[in-house]
């Protein structure tokens, strides 16, 4: 009898420990829902040759559609993707020398950041001879993408790009190019990596 | 005696957290147009010619209103030959204006360039049913400062291309032709 009230304890305070685990994690993603803290790059800005720094909240998203031509298709399907967006940061740093950024101190902070539940690495590609790294992240909710995330690196550039909402991956180079987002170059065939 | 220190100590509390909810209240307000204008003379110790020129920008003021439909409320600091290339240390003026316009304004696009010594600055703030913007832009010589009250649809424009449209903003509110 005892054992068996000491079992049903152990389960109780299992199933509460996974319970407040699950309720921790829902909260993380709630809370952050895909935008990530990419603000600590700003201290490049002193170093860097060009920098541009692009915020669209929610906010303003929501009026972006009313400029679209109803007539051009591709705006249309912007439109179609935008109204699932909660918004779109983007940070592009060129610098005129190699070496101008550190990917420990700099990188490795927004990097951590998507080790987070929820995120996973889908694409990772390395030029080795170039010099070239991109790495695009998603945030998966489900079935569905709540967040997207680019780091995309060069000798002498960086670029940051936070996406944040309900992404459609096929729809989302709609996106290239406006709104300060940069190409991404995201295949339709790109697998989710678990980490 | 223990009543009455008890009921002093809650009147004091009660004085300073008015005092605090007053500092707050005001701290939690932005910097209006002549307060931008100001930190940018005191960042890089530099005059601007909006205020002397009132004529002049009665001009300058009325063309993108009556030229852009979707515009109003104008408002235009100029700073015209002076040396923008001694900021004061150890701050950045996009950083600094983003904490003295918060909450009100958030920013939408910066961008700066050292090759053509060239900075721009662009906020959105919430005005009823428009949107005021902010730009300022910074080169090597010249500086502007345009703040105007955008529709819902003219903003959408400008959000689209943001660059392009804040270029033409600032050219047209500093045009020295007249409507």
């Amino acid at each position: 009898m005892k054992s068996l009230i000491n079992t049903a304890l152990k389960l109780v305070t299992i199933a509460l420990v996974v319970g407040l685990s699950a309720a921790v994690i829902r909260a993380q993603i709630g809370v952050t829902g895909g935008r990530i803290q990419i603000d600590s790059l700003d201290r490049l800005d002193a170093k860097a040759a060009e920098m541009v720094n692009v915020s669209l909240d929610e906010r303003l998203l929501q009026i972006v559609p009313q400029a679209f031509d109803k007539n051009d298709p591709d705006e249309m399907k912007a439109k179609e993707i935008i109204a699932g967006l909660k918004g779109v940061y983007v940070k592009v740093f060129e610098f005129d020398a190699e070496g101008a950024y550190d990917r420990q101190s700099d990188v490795e902070p927004i990097r951590q950041q998507l080790k987070a539940p929820g995120w996973s690495r889908i694409v990772e590609v390395r030029s080795r001879r170039e010099g070239k790294e991109i790495e695009v992240y998603l945030l998966n909710n489900g079935s569905r993408v709540d967040g997207l995330t680019v780091l995309a690196f060069e000798p002498k550039q960086l670029v940051v790009v936070n996406i944040v909402g309900t992404i459609d991956l096929e729809k989302l180079r709609q996106l290239e190019g406006q709104f300060g987002v940069p190409a991404l170059e995201i295949e339709k065939d790109s697998k989710p990596q678990k980490k | 005696m223990q009543r009455k220190f008890i009921s002093s100590l809650l009147i004091t509390c009660a004085a300073c957290s008015l005092f605090l909810s007053s500092i707050v209240s005001a701290a939690s307000k932005s910097l209006d147009f002549g307060g931008v204008v100001k930190l940018i003379e005191s960042h890089y110790r530099v005059k601007s010619k909006g205020l002397p020129l009132v004529a002049r920008m009665g001009i300058k003021v009325a063309s993108p209103v009556t030229r852009l439909g979707g515009y109003g409320g104008v408002k235009v600091a100029l700073f015209e030959d002076q040396d923008f290339s001694s900021p004061a240390k150890g701050t950045n003026i996009s950083e600094v204006l983003r904490v003295v316009l918060r909450p009100e304004w958030s920013p939408l696009v910066e961008v700066r360039s050292r090759q053509s010594s060239e900075l721009t600055l662009v906020y959105t703030k919430e005005a009823g049913d428009r949107f005021k913007v902010l730009v300022v832009t910074i080169g090597q010589r010249d500086g502007t400062a345009v703040q105007a009250e955008l529709s819902k649809s003219k903003l959408a424009q400008f959000i689209k291309d943001p660059e392009r449209m804040s270029r033409k903003m600032t050219d047209e509110a500093t045009s020295e032709n007249e409507p």
